[in-house]
């Protein structure tokens, strides 16, 4: 490899002036209105390295308030749900998903996941295009699935913004844009793509990149600029700032000259300097320059993802995760030494060449080694079966005889560690005090294909319920069906939202 | 689900015949799914020359000098019977050089897609590692007659094993949608336009295949080479597999068929159970995709996760296939275990991966030739033998033997060599 360009002075967190989080802000946590929560008498795992045999989760505001052996306590009011038989997990988090822009029932008028056109467009976002209304949403959510990151297509190198949702309002008339349903704090990533997809859909059409090369050498020259970009906002402060206190001393010295009575200095007339244009892609890989946006990398062979590991190392940014990643296995010693996550399936294979090498048993090496592997969908079918694939990756780590695979393990494949990987660990992904109320209450074990969720809570709330299983249903699927229903659509648990972020802001509903 | 009296084990007791070869053995005392319905408890299954010759209570007193296989603690099912595969029909998807799925034309019922099969594809071993043996090859396109399917064996070998003891052709397959419909005029009148117009020709060049020959012939709506693929639907030799969604459009098909005496299999059939009756009424079975549920477009709008329970209630024959075939079928038995979440019977489930596609689709399925019976453990039938750690439904469960006629081939899969070689970096 040729050597680096010499490093450039990039500030690691200089701001500009321009918002690098130019949305408006999330809707602030639900307030639920809503009794606290005892579940009681379940098996539960919290992903966190402990299994409660007999054991009880306490839902309050919104929040894990507790969690432990034995029944727990209940506070007044609360509503005790006996769970025995069941086994608790947290929800479930797909990392990987096209729910809302490529949407079901999928037609053309509703696919909005690639904007093909350009190989760069880190100016498009996917929330932009995500239609609350996708039926899939609300049937992952009956298989215990409570967020996903939504992604922009791998049509491009770099394909644009992608944002996290939280399913708890999916199918009720609060959910109408995606703003309603964005992960509160949750970080945006960047999706990016390496190998056969920008290629092949690009030089098919005589364009460019055609090849791995013209692949690197465009993200190459992404973050060239997107470093000269960076440069000339940080200038623009330094001189901003330069002006400023030129301004103040002359203003101080005309103070001063005023109160001595003396004949004023002359006139501070410096126009301030002019602000670089602004360019909304270029704000966006100056931000992931920054470590504010994650970046997620759809690339399957092993030296694709090297060679992006470099490329970010060249250009001093971090990959945070590598996406389908079906050779992970071949370079898990180095993904587990530079601490990036690895979203992957158990069979996805043989469909083109890039997934040749594919094996079954890479999620289990990838824990072998000390990676941090998770089980994505890609698949608005997949994603309701996250915890068989879990399963069967497991499986087939101990057909091979490896070590150091557990439940608890298992499960952090759909949970915890989907949870870091879009940086919203501290808030969900776990059955741990203080994380917000995601909970699957499951029927048998997580890990049998027959298993499904009794109930699956999102924020300490109920928001499925497999005795009124059409509770939730999104517009598209009202009055389309001839699927009876099973039940009417009253609740079990009445809950009431509230919104202060909306009371000050006059709200968007 | 029914467990053999004492009684009947006394009927399955014949005298044990003193010659085996050297290839016979015994899966001693392993839980027994028949295929057909009913569950073992405890048995042992004695194969010799690729045939199931005996099944006996593991309280019997097994033949000496026979290799033996420990069953206990685990289940042995018939070899899955992969419908509607495409393996061994490419080596790698997106190479076109290396891809015979598909022949283009808006209606090609002529093209053998098993005639490209390279026993050799990765995509074999791999299939048959989870208990695949049999594979109903069809082409992958989505067309009204995409082409005639056939069937093999996933033994791998070159010499195309299996194919010889099914008559050919099983089934000519094909689709019926809005999506299809583009090719014919944009609409769906203009399919059934078409269809009616091919089988009057199929007809006519049946009963002026002279004149054809001598030049003397009207226009033909498809050359003679497909013409030709489609006589066996009109004699009932081998039914229609049309993938139909939109309870309207198996409407549609069904009245085709009955028009000019098809017989039909329903591919998907989303809403199919609209018409359950109707589908029961003609013997129309359905061929159910268990995780494909939900409104995936404006024409499975009234889907439903029990479609296989609701069918099979109405007393319709469900068989079950994979998701996704361009990456093979090994989530068959997945699907069936997704079929069960949502209320299949399990012994139904078993058989609508075994026995019912084999009954469905491999004419007269080895009654014609002895020791070729498949989707079923019983005497007589042909060895095609899983034993798994644990239920086969069950995704915690793994393939530990797979026997195709009687015959395992002990080389790992090729990704499952890469595993084992990475798996040394690992460490």
């Amino acid at each position: 490899m040729a050597p680096p360009p010499p490093a450039l002075p990039v500030p690691p967190r200089a701001r500009l002036s321009v918002a690098a989080e130019p949305r408006p802000p999330s809707p602030s946590p639900l307030v639920v209105v809503h009794p606290p929560t005892l579940l009681r008498g379940g098996r539960v795992l919290t992903a966190a390295g402990t299994i409660y045999e007999r054991g009880y989760v306490l839902l309050k505001d919104g929040r894990v308030a507790d969690v432990g052996e034995g029944d727990g306590t209940a506070p007044e009011g609360a509503v005790v749900v006996d769970v025995r038989g069941r086994t608790l997990t947290p929800g479930l988090i797909d990392t990987h998903s096209h729910m809302g822009v490529y949407p079901t029932p999928s037609t053309e008028g509703n696919s909005d996941g690639n904007e093909i056109g350009s190989p760069k467009t880190p100016e498009v976002w996917s929330e932009h295009g995500f239609w609350p209304q996708d039926a899939s949403l609300v049937r992952a959510l009956q298989k215990g699935v409570t967020t996903i990151q939504v992604l922009p297509g791998s049509a491009n190198l770099i394909g644009g913004r992608a944002s996290t949702f939280h399913l708890g309002l999916v199918g009720t008339t609060d959910a109408t844009s995606a703003r309603a349903l964005r992960f509160p704090d949750a970080p945006q990533g960047l999706k990016m793509a390496c190998g056969q997809n920008p290629k092949r859909v690009y030089g098919g059409r005589n364009g460019r990149p055609s090849t791995r090369m013209g692949n690197i050498a465009a993200q190459r020259a992404a973050f060239q600029d997107a470093l000269e970009y960076q440069q000339r906002w940080n200038k623009y402060h330094r001189d901003l700032g330069w002006w400023r206190q030129k301004k103040e001393l002359a203003e101080k010295a005309e103070q001063e000259a005023k109160a001595k009575h003396l004949p004023p200095p002359p006139a501070f007339a410096d126009d301030p300097p002019d602000a670089p244009g602004r360019d909304l892609g270029l704000e966006t890989l100056a931000a992931v320059l920054r470590g504010e946006i994650l970046v997620h990398v759809h690339c399957y062979r092993a030296d694709d993802m090297s060679e992006m590991l470099d490329l970010a190392e060249e250009f001093g940014f971090k990959i945070h995760s590598f996406h389908h990643a079906v050779e992970a296995y071949k370079i898990a010693d180095r993904l587990s030494a530079e601490g990036v996550a690895v979203s992957t399936w158990v069979d996805w294979w043989g469909f083109k060449m890039e997934s040749f090498d594919a094996v079954r048993e890479n999620v289990a090496l990838l824990q072998a080694a000390g990676a941090r592997p998770i089980l994505h969908s890609d698949s608005e079918v997949e994603v309701r079966q996250l915890n068989q694939e879990a399963a069967k990756a497991w499986a087939a780590g101990r057909r091979l005889g490896l070590e150091g695979l557990n439940e608890d393990v298992a499960l952090r494949w759909i949970t915890a560690n989907p949870a870091w990987a879009l940086g919203i660990d501290g808030q969900t992904g776990t059955l741990e005090r203080g994380k917000r109320g995601d909970v699957v209450v499951w029927d048998g074990s997580p890990f049998s294909t027959y298993s499904r969720p009794v109930f699956v809570y999102v924020d300490g709330a109920v928001a499925f319920d497999a005795a009124h299983p059409d509770a939730r249903q999104t517009d598209v699927m009202v009055g389309t069906s001839d699927v009876p229903r099973a039940t009417t659509t009253t609740t079990t648990t009445r809950t009431m939202t509230t919104n202060e972020n909306n009371k000050t802001s006059g709200g968007q509903r | 689900m029914s467990v053999l009296s004492t009684l009947a084990w006394a009927a399955l007791l014949p005298a044990l015949s003193p010659a085996f070869s050297s290839s016979a053995f015994v899966v001693e005392g392993a839980a027994v799914e028949t295929g057909d319905g009913r569950r073992l408890i405890q048995a042992s299954v004695i194969v010799d020359d690729g045939v199931i010759v005996d099944v006996l209570p593991s309280s019997s007193s097994l033949p000496s000098g026979v290799r033996r296989v420990d069953g206990r603690g685990k289940v042995l099912s018939p070899g899955l019977v992969a419908v509607g595969s495409q393996v061994g029909l490419f080596d790698v998807g997106m190479e076109p050089a290396h891809d015979d799925q598909d022949l283009q034309g808006a209606a090609t019922p002529g093209f053998v897609a098993g005639d490209g099969y390279n026993p050799r594809a990765v995509h074999v071993a791999v299939d048959r590692e989870e208990g695949v043996t049999t594979a109903v090859l069809s082409p992958a396109a989505h067309k009204l007659f995409s082409g005639t399917a056939t069937v093999v064996s996933l033994s791998g070998t070159l010499d195309r094993e299996g194919a010889a003891d099914v008559a050919h052709p099983v089934a000519v397959w094909g689709a019926f949608d809005g999506e299809v419909a583009e090719a014919w005029g944009g609409s769906r009148g203009g399919l059934v336009l078409g269809l009616r117009g091919i089988f009057d020709d199929v007809r006519w060049y049946r009963a002026h295949r002279a004149a054809y020959d001598a030049g003397d012939s009207r226009a033909l709506a498809l050359p003679p080479v497909h013409l030709r693929a489609l006589q066996p639907l009109l004699d009932r030799a081998a039914p229609w597999v049309v993938h139909v969604d939109r309870a309207a459009d198996v409407v549609a098909v069904l009245d085709v068929a009955a028009e000019e005496g098809l017989r039909v299999v329903v591919d998907g059939g989303a809403e199919s159970w609209l018409v359950a009756d109707r589908l029961k009424a003609a013997d129309v079975a359905v061929i159910v995709h268990p995780s494909v549920a939900g409104q995936k477009d404006l024409d499975a709008l009234s889907s439903r996760d029990d479609l296989a329970t609701v069918l099979h209630k109405a007393g319709v024959r469900v068989a079950i296939a994979s998701w996704a075939t361009d990456m093979g079928t090994t989530r068959l038995r997945q699907e069936a275990g997704i079929a069960v979440q949502n209320g299949l019977p399990h012994d139904t489930a078993i058989a609508a991966i075994t026995s019912t596609p084999a009954a469905l689709l491999l004419p007269d399925n080895g009654a014609r030739q002895a020791g070729q019976k498949r989707g079923v453990i019983a005497k007589g039938a042909r060895a095609d033998l899983v034993l798994w750690s644990g239920d086969p439904l069950e995704v915690m469960s793994v393939a530990e033997h797979v026997w195709i006629a009687g015959r395992e081939d002990p080389t790992p899969s090729r990704p499952r060599q890469l595993a084992d070689r990475y798996r040394k970096k690992t460490r």
